[in-house]
């Protein structure tokens, strides 16, 4: 197999683009974080990662940050991810799931629905830097 | 306790970015015998007296988590270490940074498998701050070098699904070559 280089994620890059710049032109106004501690991780947060990644790639989103943080101390309801979506309140889903980071992408981002059985938390206070 | 090597390396690592450093190279020897990690970085380091306390399972760093009273990271890992005939070694200056070295023996029978090598890199690039990451990945003869900052400008950032697709394409590509090498 040819090895791929750092010059062809360049020109994939370049051809992505393109595509792009044609489905959306505005700013990534859109956060997901990902609980990514060593809780999170043990309890899948890897697959949710990518589930995320996956279903904002066939959605076409292209205003979404992805970011992921550390334990947030809710190891119990781990993986955790938290969805940042302008005009709706910021929420913390617990036991987010494959399926479930899907939805979140389908039915918060896309729908502007919350998923009500999956809200977990606002985010505390002490981990929130105030803006 | 980790399932993977894979995630022993990406939790040691990110002590490093946590740690505030700017610069940290991460690499990864294999010869067939050892598996042998390297993790050096430029964060706040460590006083002596914080660094013997490091590998004792009742202290973490004050602070770091609100309210936990143990730190099992460095204990697990030298537990881990002791249990497969290897080695870890801490050495820290405060305010200068840490290098934390370990190994396994690559054919003990209680050495947990690899795992996905590109993901733990991948998700140690995209952990949040502004930081670079050296990789390197040797097997035998053969190796392969990446560092965060030089991914993220050839994939246009390590936040968008785009960018993250491309990047774990690249990072599982190299590792596919790895694996093939002798």
């Amino acid at each position: 197999m040819a090895k791929l280089t750092l010059e062809d994620l360049r020109r994939l890059r370049g051809e992505k683009q393109k595509a792009m710049e044609m489905r959306d032109a505005s700013n990534k106004d859109v956060q997901v974080i990902v609980g990514m501690g060593t809780c999170g991780i043990a309890a899948g947060a890897k697959d949710t990662f990518t589930a995320l990644v996956n279903a904002i790639s066939d959605k076409g989103l292209t205003n979404v940050l992805i970011r992921q943080t550390g334990c947030m101390g809710l190891c119990h309801s781990e993986p955790t991810v938290e969805v940042v979506v302008p005009g709706m309140p910021t929420v913390i889903y617990g036991n987010v799931d494959a399926a479930t980071a899907k939805d979140v992408v389908e039915k918060h981002i896309v729908g502007h629905q919350l998923i009500d059985d999956k809200i977990l938390d606002r985010p505390s206070i002490d981990i929130v830097k105030e803006a | 306790m980790h399932a993977t090597l894979a995630d022993v390396i990406a939790d040691t690592a990110q002590n490093s970015i946590e740690a505030g450093a700017r610069h940290v190279t991460l690499s990864l020897v294999e010869d067939g015998t050892t598996i042998a990690v390297r993790i050096t970085d430029d964060g706040k380091g460590m006083d002596e007296a914080t660094q013997a306390r490091a590998f004792n399972p009742f202290y973490t760093e004050p602070g770091k988590h609100d309210r936990r009273k143990v730190g099992l990271g460095l204990p697990i890992l030298k537990q881990l270490c002791e249990a497969t005939d290897g080695t870890v070694s801490l050495k820290s200056r405060k305010g200068v940074g840490t290098e934390l070295s370990y190994s396994f023996s690559a054919t003990h029978i209680d050495l947990p498998p690899m795992g996905d090598i590109a993901e733990a890199i991948l998700m140690l690039f995209n952990y949040p701050g502004d930081f670079d990451l050296a990789f390197t990945h040797r097997k035998g003869t053969e190796e392969y070098s990446i560092s965060r900052l030089e991914l993220a400008d050839a994939v246009g950032g390590l936040e968008s699904a785009e960018g993250i697709t491309l990047a774990k394409e690249f990072l599982e590509a190299q590792e596919e070559e790895l694996q093939g090498a002798r």
